[in-house]
């Protein structure tokens, strides 16, 4: 995760740095918060804050970018993920001339190749998916181009660093 | 003048108003047809009528406002009424006439009362005949941009500028300098021109910090006529009504007992039959000015309901059956106090701009004394071919104080996802302070409403929301893991497992 392990998130007019905690919940300033989820139909979520529960709808604009209604305000919600920030640093360090070389952006477990060489692919294609921290990452291209060399298999471990994944730039 | 039961009504409207008139119908043994656009037939209305027929696409101009299509509805369907709810086709004489050749009965007045009193300039000469008071102004429509000039000279500004067909605040500009006159005269009666097919316009002296005032009628037939009381309305936006209530606590009895003769007076002068709203303008000295006539059921009719305790659409459907009134103005109870809130799906925070979508959760919280007329569920859309309104919530109470504390506590707990609405207003205007000592007028928003006075999220909304976004987030991408691992311990498990 980012320096501190935070995420970074811009609610309404306000930011935020939450970090999660051992047990999967979450903190704000070292301050354990006691927020629950009662119930879920759809998109409607029961929440239960402290000790009151309150009735939330959620819509997902686009990737990392929500907006929440609870009762009669609307709040925009923007999370930027330390890990997702981490691995467009780490595929933008890999820029040469044409060719972008995806490196591993953490230690952890390859799950799925998603490309084969030679392959055409588009600009945010998934090309493998990086499980670290308990949770899958999906790794995708920076740029339209085609897969040049893949020097990872499914199941290998990978050390932070690691190139993973070379495409040439049209 | 024969009377002839009604026994099968068609509702020639949609939304919250043909639910209205369906449920009263019902009750008097009486069967429904609706008639829906496309877009509107899986709207509740339509279902709640005994048989439903489809007159059209979605715009109002190729469907509840086709004549044609709406009589050979009633004609298949073999419904011997039709009912026009508000707006659309209510104050329609043509519609009404032509009702009458077809040998179906209009639940409204008749099509010659209609021009009486429904053409604004023509119930304005009627109640300068008969001494009503009346705003400076003229009486006749306003045909050159000339004769509008000499008449803003003659009445001063600032002055009104209306249609002469008009209503819902439609073609509806206040002019306030000479240099605003043009542009407003034009688009006056352009607006006008597209809203009612008809581009008469007239001027009248705009009352700065007036309050809007009007009075509920019956009147049968056979020369009998009572009034329901009044009704204020002055809380409004865009010259539409939001909040309405009654008693208004300007009205004293001598004042109640001025404005309601000279209410029943244009009825009985008129002729008129059917439920009808005359409105006036009162000013701070307590004078009262004759605005013009509904001739229809009006929008705010429950807030009269509930303090007479009378079913306004069932007494129109008895009187157009050729019925006497069942009572005499003696008989009219009013007990207590009622308010009117008008949810509409507008940005309050966006020049109460209409807003659009699928309604996706209704979180109604009705309490004692508490009625809420509304024409939409979860998964209704709101679209932009019809008005905005979603609901109207109707409190009583035994005093003013209480049936506002009713009402403020009902909106406050209210929600609607989806589709943004005017709930905060409501809550706002309702309690605000000049609201509740009863110190405001037409100017209510514009004096004292900017979008700062809207809710804003505190510190515990925003953490919620973004704990909310926070485990969405992370549940999307960590879905395999966690299955790998078995069962999460933390407090989100019941979501995380819940189908997306």
């Amino acid at each position: 995760m980012a320096s501190n392990g935070a995420y970074r998130v811009t609610a309404g007019d306000k930011v935020l740095e939450i970090s999660r905690t051992a047990d999967g919940g979450y903190a704000l300033n070292g301050e354990v918060l006691d927020v629950a989820s009662v119930s879920r139909r759809g998109d409607m979520i029961s929440c239960k804050f402290g000790n009151k529960i309150y009735d939330i709808y959620l819509v997902k604009n686009d990737e990392s970018s929500y907006e929440i209604w609870l009762n009669h305000l609307i709040i925009p919600v923007k999370i930027e993920d330390p890990l997702a920030q981490l691995l467009a640093k780490f595929t933008k360090r890999a820029h040469s001339e044409d060719k972008f070389e995806i490196r591993a952006p953490m230690p952890g477990l390859i799950t799925s190749i998603r490309v084969k060489v030679g392959d055409t692919i588009k600009k945010e294609t998934p090309v493998a998916t990086l499980e670290a921290m308990k949770m899958e990452n999906e790794i995708r291209s920076p740029i339209d181009g085609t897969i040049k060399k893949i020097e990872v298999e499914k199941g290998a471990r990978v050390e932070k660093g690691q190139r993973l994944i070379t495409i040439e730039s049209k | 003048m024969k009377s002839r039961k009604i026994r099968k009504l068609l509702v020639a409207n949609r939304g919250e108003i043909a639910v209205r008139v369906i449920k009263s119908a019902k009750e008097m043994g009486i069967k429904t047809v609706a008639v829906h656009s496309d877009i509107d037939a899986a709207m509740p209305f339509v279902r709640l009528a005994d048989e439903a027929y489809a007159i059209g696409p979605a715009p109002a101009k190729e469907s509840y406002l086709r004549m044609d299509k709406i009589v050979d509805a009633a004609k298949r369907s073999g419904a011997d009424a039709i009912h026009p709810g508000y707006g659309f086709l209510s104050e329609n004489d043509e519609f009404a006439e032509l009702l009458l050749k077809e040998g179906i009965i209009f639940v409204g007045p008749s099509p010659e009362s209609m021009r009486e009193m429904g053409d604004k300039t023509a119930a304005r000469r009627l109640a300068a005949k008969l001494g009503i008071p009346m705003t400076e102004g003229v009486i006749e429509p306003v045909n050159t941009i000339h004769g509008a000039h000499a008449i803003a000279k003659r009445i001063g500004y600032p002055i009104l500028i209306k249609a002469a067909a008009g209503g819902g605040g439609k073609g509806m500009r206040i002019v306030r300098a000479d240099s605003e006159l043009e542009s407003a005269y034009e688009l006056a009666k352009s607006e006008s021109k597209s809203a009612f097919g008809d581009d008469r316009v007239y001027f009248e002296k705009y009352l700065d910090g007036a309050r809007h005032v009007e009075v509920q009628v019956l009147a049968d037939r056979h020369g009998n006529a009572v009034h329901l009381g009044e009704r204020e309305c002055s809380i409004q936006r865009r010259h539409q009504k939001l909040v309405e209530e009654s008693p208004s606590v300007i009205v004293d009895e001598t004042l109640r007992k001025a404005l309601t003769e000279a209410a029943l007076i244009l009825v009985r002068e008129s002729k008129y039959e059917n439920a009808g709203t005359i409105e006036f303008l009162v000013d701070g000295d307590k004078n009262f000015y004759f605005l013009e006539m509904n001739t229809r059921l009006q929008v705010e009719h429950p807030v009269t309901e509930m303090r007479t305790g009378l079913d306004l659409v069932k007494e129109q459907i008895r009187i157009a059956e050729g019925n006497k009134l069942p009572f005499k103005q003696a008989d009219i109870e009013f007990r207590g106090a009622a308010i009117e809130c008008r949810v509409n799906a507008e940005d309050s925070a966006n020049d109460f701009f209409p807003s659009t979508g699928t309604i996706a959760h209704i979180g109604s919280t009705l309490g004692v004394h508490t009625r809420e007329d509304r024409g939409m569920e979860p998964g209704s859309e709101v679209t932009p071919y019809y008005d905005s309104l979603i609901s109207k919530i109707i409190c009583w109470g035994k005093t003013r104080e209480e049936s506002l504390e009713r009402m403020s506590r009902t909106l406050s707990d209210y929600v609607i996802y989806g589709v943004r609405t005017n709930l905060d207003l409501l809550s706002w205007i309702v309690s605000h302070p000049k609201f509740r000592s009863g110190e405001f007028s037409t100017k209510f928003l514009g004096d004292h409403f900017t979008t700062a006075k809207l809710s804003q999220p505190n510190d515990d909304d925003r953490l919620l929301a973004t704990i909310v976004c926070l485990q969405e987030e992370t549940s999307r991408k960590a879905t395999k893991t966690t299955g790998q691992n078995g069962a999460p311990k933390s407090k989100w498990a019941a979501m995380r497992f819940e189908d997306r």
